[in-house]
């Protein structure tokens, strides 16, 4: 490792070589695709590997990606605006996901062309660090290759919805962790012959969101070939704002 | 002389890859490194740059067609955009 000083502060030939990860709790959709889109920007400026992670979880809404479409939600869109959530239709891969608390949503921003790796690569390392994560907590998950995700004993468990920009990466993936299913079944499986499931369903106990976190991280870098990552809590872009959202008696 | 827009090497792997849309019409403007398709293969999205700047003059590749490496996905005329 290298442990030089630093000795060149300016931001324009500066060069980091690490993955920058945001832990932002719950963050409303918009806000965080508003700060997907500013790192987007600033990575393809860029001339180094310095990647960014935004790690957050979302107050319930539905997202339709390319793959997906209207017919996959099993309410109408009355029943949506009466349950006060919000849907949104995305360039991103994947089809249509239910966003809620327990789901770990990760948003990876990366110059995969610079970091060497194509679109399968990338898959690959996303899926296979899921699975990794998976597997400290014990549960035993594995990839399909004819379907993006990541796929455990009673269902899937993490989706897979990721954009390429001139070769940066945004959007990303979800997984399950613990959320409320009455919400996640909201939407049919795009995978018919696979259900929804979550990681704590299949342990048949809890699992923290700050436990596989921190294995998603150290896997993730690891994938991707990072020897060194900075944790931040927060963003400054972020402000706190107050949302009203639908809780079931 | 047209310039073609190809399909570059994406290293997409065995993953069959689709036109998910154009996102400027024929007769558009684009500058050189403006998105100009968007590619669809499974659980991803990667637009496709103009090569040169200019107008868009043919499109070869419509809405939902399956692309492979090397394709030719349009053309575009180059011209002065001042």
């Amino acid at each position: 490792m290298n442990h030089a000083p630093v000795t060149d502060w300016n931001p324009r030939t500066r060069r980091s070589d690490s993955l920058e990860v945001y832990l932002l709790g719950r963050v409303d959709f918009e806000s965080a695709v508003r700060l997907q889109k500013r790192w987007l920007y600033e990575i393809t400026g860029r001339q180094d590997r310095m990647g960014v992670l935004l790690l957050c979880e979302h107050p319930p809404v539905v997202t339709i990606g390319r793959e997906g479409s209207r017919s996959q939600l099993t309410v109408d869109n009355r029943e949506l605006q009466s349950r006060l959530i919000d849907l949104h239709w995305l360039n991103r891969g994947g089809g249509a996901l239910v966003h809620a608390p327990g789901q770990l949503a990760a948003y990876p921003i990366l110059p995969l062309d610079r970091l060497g790796l194509g679109l399968a690569d990338y898959r690959l390392a996303l899926e296979q660090a899921v699975i990794e994560s998976c597997r400290e907590l014990r549960v035993p998950a594995t990839r399909r290759p004819e379907y993006p995700g990541v796929f455990c004993r009673t269902g899937q468990l993490a989706w897979i919805g990721s954009a390429v920009r001139s070769w940066v990466s945004y959007h990303g993936m979800f997984i399950n962790v613990s959320p409320a299913m009455h919400l996640v079944r909201l939407v049919e499986p795009t995978t018919a012959s696979e259900p929804t499931t979550s990681i704590s369903t299949q342990r048949t106990r809890p699992t923290s969101m700050h436990s596989l976190r921190e294995h998603l991280i150290r896997h993730l870098a690891g994938q991707l070939g990072y020897q060194h990552w900075h944790l931040y809590t927060g963003h400054p872009l972020l402000t706190r704002t107050g949302k009203k959202v639908h809780v079931s008696a | 002389m047209a310039t073609p827009i190809r399909l570059p090497q994406i290293g997409a792997g065995s993953a069959e890859l689709s036109v998910s849309c154009w996102l400027v019409d024929i007769g558009e403007l684009v500058d050189k490194g403006d998105r100009v398709i968007e590619l669809l293969t499974a659980g991803m999205t990667f637009d496709v740059s103009a090569p040169v700047s200019g107008r868009l003059s043919r499109v070869d590749k419509p809405l939902d067609s399956p692309v492979t490496v090397g394709d030719i996905l349009g053309w575009i005329d180059p011209e002065t955009t001042a």
